[in-house]
Formats: C-alpha cells, structure tokens, sequence
C-alpha cells in the first residue's frame, strides 16, 4: 500500500512537472491568445489627457507576425487613412491627397496618431517571444486569477530599448494581464494594463488595454475591442498597397 | 645739419617730445595687443573647425552634397587611398561610412548622424580620443560599441554601458534597428557633432547597412598651406568633389573677414586719435618756436629747411617710439602666446560658438614691420600741417613780438 | 567768484589759437570714443535685430508651457489676446505665427521640414522674408514657399506640388498638398534646408488647430520699450495660461556672445581713453608751459597761489566743456549721417559677409546713450588731466618762473 502510494506520488510530481509549461511557452501561448494566425476586427482608442481626451475608430487586419493592417474610421477628420506594415516598414495611406508615404527612420519613435504609443510599438509588437529571455519569478494572484509573473530580459543582440519588462499572466487561459516596461536602470517607464475579459469570437480575450507612462499618470490611451475575429482567412495579397488605398 | 637739429629739439621739451612717444608706444602696443588677441580668436576658431570637426579636406560623391543618402558613395576610393597615401603632406586621413538614423533610449530618441570610422584613423584625424570625457575611447564593451555626446547623453539619460537602439535605412531602403552599449562620452569643440553625431566602429556600421563604401573622407594636413594643391592632386584622381574646410563652411571666411575688418578700423580710429595728438602737440611746439623759428628764417634757413626740420622732428619722435611700442608688443604676445589668455568665466558662450576657453595670442612677423610704416606715415601726415605754419611764419613779424 | 570767472573766460579767449587747439584735442577725443562706440553697438543693434526680427521678435507671447516643450498641444487661442494691453506707441508690429514640424514628401524623397503658418504681409514687415525669394513670388494664398535648399533635395521647384504630411494638434492626423509659389534662399544652413511657409490660416486648417497661434511676437518701435511693454503685457496675462518673454530670455547665447564682445570692446575703448589721454595731457603741458611767466607775474603782483589754480580750474572747465561740446556736435551729425548711409565693405569682406545673410557694411548706432556716456567719460577724463596744470601752479617758484 505504501508502495502504491509512493508511486502515485511520484507520479503526481512528475505529472505537475510537465504540466508546469516553461516561461517562454507561457508568454507564447498568451501572445497567441491575443493574436491567433490572424485577426480581424474593430477597436476604439481613446487618448486621455489632463485637458482633452480623442476617440478614433479603426478597422484592423494581422496576420502573423509580420504583416498588419490599420483602417480609420472615424473621426471625419481622419477617416480614410490607413497604416499597413509589412514586415519592418510602416506605409501610410493618406487618402486626402491620394498617396502613399513609407515613414522614414526618424518617424518610428514618435508617437502614433497622437496616442502613447510609437509608431515603433506598432512595427515591433510581437517581438516579446523572440527578442527575450523569458523566467518564471512567482506565482502571485491577481484581479481574482492565479498569474504567473515573468521577467523577459533581452536577449544581447535585439534592438530593443526596454531593460526588462514584467509580464502577468493568467494561469488559467493565459490572459496578459499587466505589462511593466522599465528602462535598464530598472525604472518603469510605462504600464500596460489589461481588462474586461470577454468573449471576442472564438475565445475569451481582454478586451480593453490601458497605457499609462509612468511619468505623465494623469495621462494615458486606451484601447477597447468593440469586435474581433481570429484565424480569419486573409491572404498576402491582401497586405499589399493596391489593397491598402482600395479599402473603406 | 637737420638731423641733429631736429634730435636737439626733441629733446630740448622733454615733456613735451615724451607725451607724444608716449602716446605712439601706447598706440602702438596695444595694436599689436588688440590684433594678435583678434588673431587669436580666429585661429582658435579655424584651428578647433579642422582638428576636431571638418579636417583640412573632405572628399563626397557631388550628389551627396545635397542628398545625404548612403547610396552615393565616394568613388574611385582605391585610386584616393593611394594618392593619398603617397602624398607626403598627408597627416593623417579619415574613411566614414555616414549614415543618417535615429538614435532611442527608454527614456526618448533624437535624430543623429551615425559615422562609422576606423577607430585609429579616426584618433589620428580628428583627435576624438582625446575629447571622451567618461568611459573609454571604443573600449571596455566588446559588442557594437558607440560614442555618444554629453549633450545626447543627458537627453537619453545615458551613462557608460547604456543600451541605445539605432534605427536606420539600411542600402537596400530596409529599416534596421541594432542595439549598441555606450562605451564612451565625448564632448567635441564643434556644437554640430556635439548635437547630432554617433559614432560606432566600422566593421558594425558595414554589417548593419549591408555593404562597404565610404560617404565621406576627411584629410589632415601637416601644414594648411598645401590644401589647394592636394586638393587639385585629388580632383584629377576621382569624380568625386574634393572641398577645403573653408569651402565647407563659409563661417570660417565670415570669422577671417569680419575680424580683418574691425582690425583693420580699428588701426584707422587709433592711428587717426594718435594723428591728432601729434597734429595738436606739433602745432603748440611750432606757435611756442615762433620767435626762434622767425630767427632761423631771418638769418638765411629756407622755407624748405624749415618745412624739413618739423618734419624730421616729428619723424624721430616716430622713430623712437615705434620700436619701443614694438618691443613692448612682442614681450606681450609672446607671454601671453605662451601663457593664454583664460575666459573660462565665458565657457558657456564660447563653446556654444565653438571656442575653447583659453585663447593663444599670435602675430604675424609682417604685422610688426606694417605697423612701424604705419606709425612713420602718421607722424609724417602729422607733420605736415604744423610744418605748413611754420613756413608761414614771417620773420619780421615773428621777431618783432617780443 | 565772479572775477575769477571773468578772468578765467578772458584768458581763454585771450590766445585763441591755443584754446581751440586744446578743446579741438578734446573734443576729437570725444569723436573718436563715439565713432568707436557707435560702431560696437551698431553691430550688436544689427546682430539683434537680425535675430528679432527673424526669430522671436523682442517680446513673445507663447502659452507657459511651449518654451519647454515646443509642440502644437502648447499653442493657444489667438482670441485670448484681444483686449491686450498694445501701444502704438511701443509696438511696431506684431506677428501671429504658427509652427510645428512635419514630413515634407515629393515622390520617393521625404524629409522632416518646419511648417511657419505666417501672415505674408506681418512677415515681410517684420523679417523682409520677401526680400530672400529667388525663385517664384512672395505671395501664399494656398500655396506654400519653401526654402530652396530643401526644394533641391526633393527635387521639386515653383509650380510644382509640395506634400506635407504631420501631427496636428492634440495628434490628429495632418495631411495636405500645396503648389509651389516661391523659393526663399537662407543664409543659415539649417533653415535653408528645412523651412516651409504657409499662410496662417492654412497652416491651421492643416494642424488642425483652427484659430491658434503658437507664439505671437511683437516688434518694438524701440527696444529701450521693452521692459515697460513686458511688464504690462505680464500684467495683463496675468492669471491666464499665456505667458510674455523677451529676447534675452528667449536667445541667452546671443546675450552671452554680445556680453563677451562687449566686454572686448571696453578694453579697445579704454586703450582709446589712453591714446586721447596723453594728446589732452600734451595739450595742458603746453598751455602750462607757455603761461609760466604770466603765473609767475600773477602770484608777483599778490595773487594768491589757490586764487591762481581757482581761476586755472575754471579755465580748464570751461575748456574741457567747450571740447565736449564741439565733440558732441561735430559726431552727431556724421554718425547720423554713418548711420543712414552705412559704410559699404567691398571684395572678399563683402562676400563673406553676404553669404552669412548680413549686409556688407559697417552699422552704426545712434543710441543717445552713446554720445552721454562718451562725453561724460571724456569730460572727466579731460578734467582729471586738467590737475596737472592746478599742481604746477602750486609747485611754481616765482622768481624761476619770472625768469622764463
């Protein structure tokens, strides 16, 4: 009987053992949450500020990694215009003067469509798997889930400016929870956090990102997903620039 | 005869003959004093520009001049190198691959120009070693080393082994990012480099872009003396355009005509206080000799005797005073030459215009001999009108006063 | 007193010649220190009004924060200067202005530029920005000129289409196409490649930022004006989020250039002081000189030594104000005249100068402060000269002095 036990025990452990994924599975599968092979859908974003705040609308597309695309749909003002990235470029569609502009080095750390975040964020977002060393800190709970806390540490080579960033995530359907990005003197620089988990499409995502830099906190710029779709059927075609000035 | 007359009388009113050398030795150095510090400014200016900034020459390809994009490379480069390299005035040479990006902390990001140097040429050309104030010259960070500016430093918020992100077109019209560690901090005499310039080794600059090929060289000489011909040297061997550093940046004719210019005025303002010191004092001296000036007249001296006395009178005074002046002069421009002249109360303002603090006085040998003419001339223009009224005194009536 | 001051106002007229050779010495002193003066803030009054006039005007009024930060968020509602405090009488013209920067693109070439959204007329006024067109006209309607540097990278010239694309205010999205009307040339490099004009409202239509204005400079009649008229402009913003500065606040390394050449020009003004001083200092030996014996008689006859210096001072006060006076009057009128007619520099000087943007001359300045202070400088100056002949006067030996 003792024996028995013993085994089962083992067992048990062995079993924890594989079923514990690695820090960098973790941080994968949450980024495959929010992604999927691809997405389709539509979001609001609201930049916050002490005296005004700015909606704009938008239509997007992604597929993998490398390609997206953004649609304005509102305000007036802006609508029409359109952002495509193809692998490292960023492409502008101005429909006003009937153009396409590719946004030049300069452009790519200043700040998109007004908002907290850069046109780089926009270029580089997946690179939290490969541009990372990924370790598990803690365990810790958090807005009612377990989560895991992970450090990712860049790796030597990548052109990345953060000096760590702190990643929660849900044990339970891998939801991002809060980003923490810190520069490499270990002060945070911005927040990102994640709520209102709801049902887009096939899966439960947080549907609402707020970003706040840590040293304007009265300010920020959130997103929330109105509608979303994953692993819709797109083709590579449909991240060229005839298609980026032919949609509505 | 007129000589010794002439000597006699300078020194028959001593006071007199010592106020007007006085006046001329006070001209006179502190000419030589206020040039030589002009010259000083200006040398210091043209100096810092090539040692740390443009070099004597710089070779681009002609369409770079106005598009600074690194797909038009300096050509014939092989033929340049080995012109160069036989050219014995030749000091040292710099070939940079300059690339035009953007550099990004956590903290932000600023516009800079990358130029990836061979780190010993580099040394050699523009002495940027010696201008790294923290950190070491490529030193103490083995992968992608960079040197950043003071002023980009504190904008970044960078310190020694700081990560930055460079992001830039690469020869294929390709965005490219790379991370780099700061190994060192500069602070350059230029506040063009000190705003906007990076620099990374060559090796990293070529693997980032993809390709060789060089965007600028810049040449030292052992004497600026031989620009214009190792320029025409070079012309003949590449299409591309050879400039000096005065066709470069037009501030530097600004700086060498604006100061000629008020060196220049300032001559004529002082020899012209001088003139009329010496026209007042003369002319007293005349109307005080008018009785013996009646004298000499009325025993046989000529009109012309007369009119050549004052004038030689007035020249010794000239005489005298000039080389004392110049002696006093050059005992001041080579102490201070040696010593400098300390504005460091200025820093600020000078290196805002690309100074250093202390400034060397100099002069050329030519300006002494210049300024002994022109010392003679005015005391000769000065003699003139006091000698006129000598000659029209009338004896009879000269002697008859008394 | 009176008698002395009789005698005194005799004896100089008494040997004329030798009265105006002293005053003329001095009154040639005060020229020069004028002359030289003149020039020196002649060229800082130039320096400053090129950069006034083309930069920030002598006062500026921006929103608090738009120093620190110059971005379109920190523009601010032009009508919040109605009702503003603006005398004829000090203000010369004030200019509205508009800028930010954007990505200027033209084909395959693209590059960052500065927008000005400026009103064409203010702005010829104000900096002649109409006077540096080469190419094209002055004029902006709904056009643009851009610098002819940044015409030749993008390869684009009058006629053409210029694209801006940017950040509007609060970030919206700034789009715009504008024909070509004018190339201006720039001496400075950094603005020869980067700047673009259009008019303001345009350039507001463009941003996105309908009726605001970034900085609203003003042009003093002169800048002797400008601290009263800051200090009622700070007074009547005050409470408001718009605050008022001036050029020395706004371009410090200019202050701080002017200051270190100022203080070279006091050394070359102080060697003048010198060299004038030992031509009056000649001129008061000789008079000294010449009038041993007549001292000699005056004390012989009774006169009391101070008595004789009295009467020697007020010769000398008289004398000395005479040179000024006859100094004053002769360079005012040809520094006036300098001034309205500058000097032309010629050959390479010139070219040197006119490729910096400055015109080839020697500016002169007509500051009163210039004529006061050089005379009050030489006028003691002259005075403290004027103790040598009071000293010899009281080391005089009678009978050596009846001698002479």
């Amino acid at each position: 009987m003792k024996r028995i036990l013993l085994l089962l025990l083992g067992m048990l452990v062995a079993l924890m053992a594989i079923s514990q994924p690695t820090a960098t599975e973790i941080i994968e599968a949450a980024d495959q949450r929010m992604q999927g092979e691809s997405n389709r859908g539509t979001m609001k974003m609201s930049i916050v500020r002490p005296k005004w705040t700015r909606d704009i609308t938008m239509k997007s597309w992604a597929k993998g990694t490398d390609y997206s695309l953004v649609l304005i749909t509102a305000p007036a003002r802006d609508k029409g215009t359109g952002f495509l990235k193809r692998e490292k470029e960023l492409w502008n569609w101005q429909p006003t003067i009937d153009r396409v502009i590719k946004l030049p080095p300069s452009m790519m750390m200043q700040s998109w469509m007004g908002s907290d975040f850069t046109n780089d964020d926009l270029v580089r977002q997946s690179s939290i798997v490969n541009d990372f060393e990924h370790t598990l800190e803690k365990d810790t709970t958090m807005m009612g889930y377990d989560v895991w806390k992970i450090v990712l540490i860049p790796k030597p080579q990548a052109a990345v400016v953060w000096g760590k960033i702190e990643a929660y995530i849900s044990k339970e359907k891998y939801f991002q929870l809060i980003f923490k990005y810190y520069d490499e003197d270990q002060y945070m620089v911005n927040t990102l956090n994640f709520s209102e988990i709801r049902m887009m499409g096939d899966r439960e995502i947080p549907t609402r990102m707020e970003m706040i830099p840590a040293e304007n906190p009265e300010q920020k710029t959130v997103v929330v997903y109105e509608d979303f779709e994953f692993d819709v059927e797109l083709s590579d075609q449909f991240f060229s620039l005839q298609n980026l000035k032919r949609l509505r | 005869m007129i000589f010794s007359l002439a000597w006699r009388n300078v020194w028959r009113s001593r006071k007199r003959s010592l106020v007007v050398i006085g006046a001329m030795i006070v001209g006179v150095w502190s000419l030589i004093f206020i040039i030589s510090f002009y010259n000083s400014f200006y040398v210091g200016f043209s100096n810092n520009g090539v040692q740390y900034e443009y070099s004597h020459l710089q070779i681009h390809h002609p369409d770079y001049l106005t598009d600074p994009n690194i797909n038009w490379r300096v050509q014939d480069l092989d033929q340049v190198s080995a012109r160069l390299e036989r050219m014995e005035s030749v000091a040292a040479s710099s070939y940079r691959q300059k690339i035009p990006g953007m550099i990004a902390s956590a903290k932000t990001s600023a516009g800079v120009e990358i130029y990836g140097v061979d780190t010993e040429q580099e040394a050699a050309t523009t002495l940027l070693s010696t201008l790294v104030v923290d950190g070491a010259y490529f030193e103490g960070i083995t992968r992608n080393p960079i040197l950043v500016s003071r002023k980009i430093a504190n904008k970044l918020k960078l310190k020694i082994r700081s990560k930055v992100v460079l992001t830039f077109q690469d020869l294929d019209q390709e965005i490219t990012a790379a991370s780099f560690r700061v190994a060192g901090i500069f602070e350059s005499k230029s506040p063009r480099i000190n705003e906007g310039v990076v620099y990374v080794r060559q090796s990293d600059s070529e693997r980032l872009i993809g390709g060789n090929g060089i965007h600028e060289v810049a040449i030292l000489l052992d004497d600026a003396e031989d620009m214009d011909e190792v320029k025409h040297a070079l012309v003949g061997v590449t299409p591309s355009t050879v400039r000096t550093y005065r066709d470069i940046a037009p501030e530097f004719s600004l700086m060498e005509q604006s100061s000629a210019t008020t060196q220049r005025t300032l001559t004529v303002i002082i020899m012209l206080a001088l003139l009329f010191g010496i026209v007042n004092t003369m002319l007293m001296a005349v109307l005080e000799r008018t009785r013996e000036i009646g004298m000499l007249r009325s025993i046989g001296m000529h009109r012309g005797k007369v009119f050549r006395m004052i004038l030689v009178e007035t020249l010794t005074l000239g005489a005298i005073a000039g080389p004392v002046g110049l002696a006093l002069g050059y005992i001041t421009v080579q102490w201070l030459g040696e010593r400098g002249l300390d504005l460091s109360r200025y820093s600020e303002a000078l290196q805002e215009y690309g100074y250093d603090a202390i400034f060397y006085p100099e002069i050329e040998n030519l300006t002494y001999f210049g300024l002994m003419i022109t010392v003679l001339i005015t005391a000769f223009v000065g003699s003139i009108y006091p000698a006129i009224k000598a000659i029209r005194i009338n004896p009879l009536e000269a002697l008859r006063k008394l | 007193m009176k008698m002395y001051l009789t005698m005194a106002w005799r004896n100089i007229w008494r040997n004329r010649k030798r009265t105006w050779i002293t005053a003329s010495s001095i009154g040639f002193a005060v020229f020069f220190a004028c002359v030289m003066q003149s020039m020196q803030l002649g060229s800082y009054e130039r320096m400053i009004d090129n950069s006034v006039r083309f930069f920030t005007g002598h006062l500026s009024i921006h929103q608090e924060a738009y120093w620190g930060e110059k971005i379109l968020d920190n523009s601010y509602d032009r009508d919040q200067l109605a009702g503003l405090p603006m005398d004829p009488d000090q203000v010369m013209l004030s200019v509205p202005r508009i800028s930010s920067f954007a990505l200027a693109s033209s084909g395959r070439q693209t590059k960052g530029v500065m927008v000005n959204g400026i009103n064409p007329q203010d702005e010829a006024a104000m900096s002649g920005l109409d006077e540096k067109v080469v190419d094209g006209v002055y004029e902006l309607e709904d056009g643009a000129l851009i610098a002819a540097g940044l015409a030749e990278y993008l390869k684009i010239g009058v006629g053409d289409t210029l694209v801006l694309v940017s950040q509007g205010y609060h970030g919206v999205n700034a789009v715009g196409q504008y024909p070509v009307k004018g190339l201006v040339a720039f001496p400075v490099p950094e603005l020869n490649q980067s700047a673009v004009y259009l008019s303001l409202s345009v350039a507001q239509r463009f941003y996105g930022a309908e009726g605001l204005i970034t900085s609203y400079s003003l042009l003093l009649n002169s800048p002797g004006q400008m601290a009263a008229a800051q200090q009622s402009i700070e007074a009547a913003l005050d409470g408001s989020e718009l605050s008022v500065m001036n050029w020395r606040e706004m371009m410090p390394e200019l202050v701080q250039g002017i200051e270190l050449d100022y203080y070279g020009g006091l050394i070359m003004i102080g060697i003048l002081y010198m060299i004038i001083g030992f031509g009056i200092f000649g001129t008061f030996l000789m008079m000294t000189k010449e009038r041993t014996y007549e001292f000699g008689i005056l004390t012989a006859i009774g006169m009391k030594k101070p008595r004789v210096q009295l009467m020697v001072s007020l010769e000398i006060f008289f004398l000395t104000f005479l040179g000024v006076i006859l100094g004053l009057m002769a360079s005012a009128p040809i520094i006036t005249y300098f001034y309205l007619n500058p000097i032309r520099i010629t050959g390479d000087a010139a070219k040197a100068f006119e490729n910096f943007g400055y015109e080839a001359i020697i500016p002169f300045s007509i500051d009163p402060m210039v004529f006061y202070y050089q005379g009050v400088v030489i006028f003691i100056l002259a005075l403290m000269l004027g103790i040598y002949p009071i000293l010899y006067v009281k080391r005089l030996q009678t009978i050596k002095a009846l001698k002479e």
